[in-house]
């Protein structure tokens, strides 16, 4: 993804109180949290709202609010962090006002990253339907422990820093965790879903 | 990275199947092109005026905090204005002490019906007002009864028993 690297600098409205020299490196700054985070920001943003065009959505919206405050970018210690969390918190701000869950959830995302070279297309169906229960199964989960239990899914996230999106303590993410997992088991057997 | 024990913790049984589902979900992968996507975005942003930068909030319970605060000062700027605010109505009366007249008084209280002019009667407008002045007292000093003299009977307010 170079290709954009540097002509954002052109693009991009800088405002006038900023420093002549500081503005193309915050535009260059932008643009590299861009190519960098960008799958991850997709990621946290598909775990919650489980719809591929919302997630995409949602990530484009995360920059432009980078964007609008990218005269803070030097104060930011763990952009990362500082990015999963914006966000985190966009989603959860669309969901609350949604009210209910989206009707489209994307099985067929699901379906599309199995690892379908290992499995027919029937059986990459099932199994994929198969996680979308135990994936709507988590949604019945109360928030806490639900959040908690989204962020670690992604592997590129360790529990200090879920603490810090979610802004507990790391303590917290581990209990809430293995009451997300405690729950979530016992809906499993309530079902009688079992591989 | 998360370590995670399922066996430890009773989800032993299930632990296959919640990993699979959240690895499917740590997999999800965007679309392809979606950096070129944001960064067209970004670039086709317009700058928001000063006054909109302040009203981007991103999270929900920052955005109540700042309502709280903005009802808190609301509420502080009402309280001061109240406070400092004196209603214009016009001023206090003043207080006039209206001191009777001893020959005034005097002559109001014999002038009005059933009120006994001797000093020793049961005046309700001398006793009311807790006694005569005492420049009235100096012109009509109390005469004591002559040894013998009954008092002023009390109108018999009880029924006679039948």
């Amino acid at each position: 993804m170079g290709s954009y690297e540097g002509n954002l600098t052109g693009l991009l409205p800088m405002p006038e109180t900023t420093a002549a020299e500081a503005a193309p490196d915050r535009a260059a700054e932008v643009t590299a949290l861009v190519n960098e985070y960008s799958g991850t920001l997709y990621r946290v943003a598909f775990s919650i709202s489980r719809n591929s065009a919302e997630a995409e959505d949602m990530v484009q919206e995360t920059f432009l609010r980078v964007l609008r405050h990218r005269d803070r970018l030097p104060e930011i210690r763990d952009a990362r962090v500082w990015l999963i969390r914006i966000t985190w918190n966009l989603v959860l701000d669309r969901k609350r006002r949604q009210k209910t869950r989206p009707e489209n959830e994307d099985i067929s995302e699901l379906a599309r990253v199995l690892p379908a070279k290992e499995m027919r297309a029937d059986q990459a169906v099932i199994a994929a339907q198969r996680h979308a229960r135990v994936l709507s199964l988590i949604d019945e989960l109360p928030a806490k422990e639900r959040q908690a239990l989204l962020l670690s899914a992604l592997d590129e996230l360790s529990n200090a820093e879920i603490a810090s999106v979610l802004g507990i303590t790391e303590s917290s993410v581990r209990s809430r965790l293995f009451r997300a997992r405690r729950d979530l088991a016992e809906k499993l057997s309530k079902e009688g879903l079992k591989s | 990275m998360n370590t995670f024990d399922p066996a430890a913790h009773g989800a032993g049984d299930y632990a296959q199947e919640i990993d699979g589902a959240l690895a499917a979900l740590a997999g999800i992968q965007p679309r392809e092109g979606l950096e070129q996507r944001v960064l067209a975005r970004i670039a086709s942003a317009p700058e928001l005026p000063w006054y909109r930068r302040f009203a981007i909030i991103p999270t929900g319970h920052q955005r109540w905090a700042l309502a709280a605060a903005s009802a808190v000062i609301v509420a502080g700027g009402v309280a001061t204005t109240a406070y400092h605010h004196t209603p214009a109505t016009t001023p206090p009366p003043a207080v006039v002490v209206q001191i009777p007249h001893p020959a005034r008084q005097a002559a109001a209280a014999s002038a009005s019906v059933g009120v006994s002019d001797h000093p020793l009667a049961m005046n309700k407008t001398k006793t009311r007002h807790r006694g005569v002045h005492r420049s009235y007292r100096a012109v009509h000093p109390r005469v004591p009864l002559p040894r013998g003299t009954a008092a002023p009977m009390r109108p018999q307010t009880i029924p006679a028993p039948q």
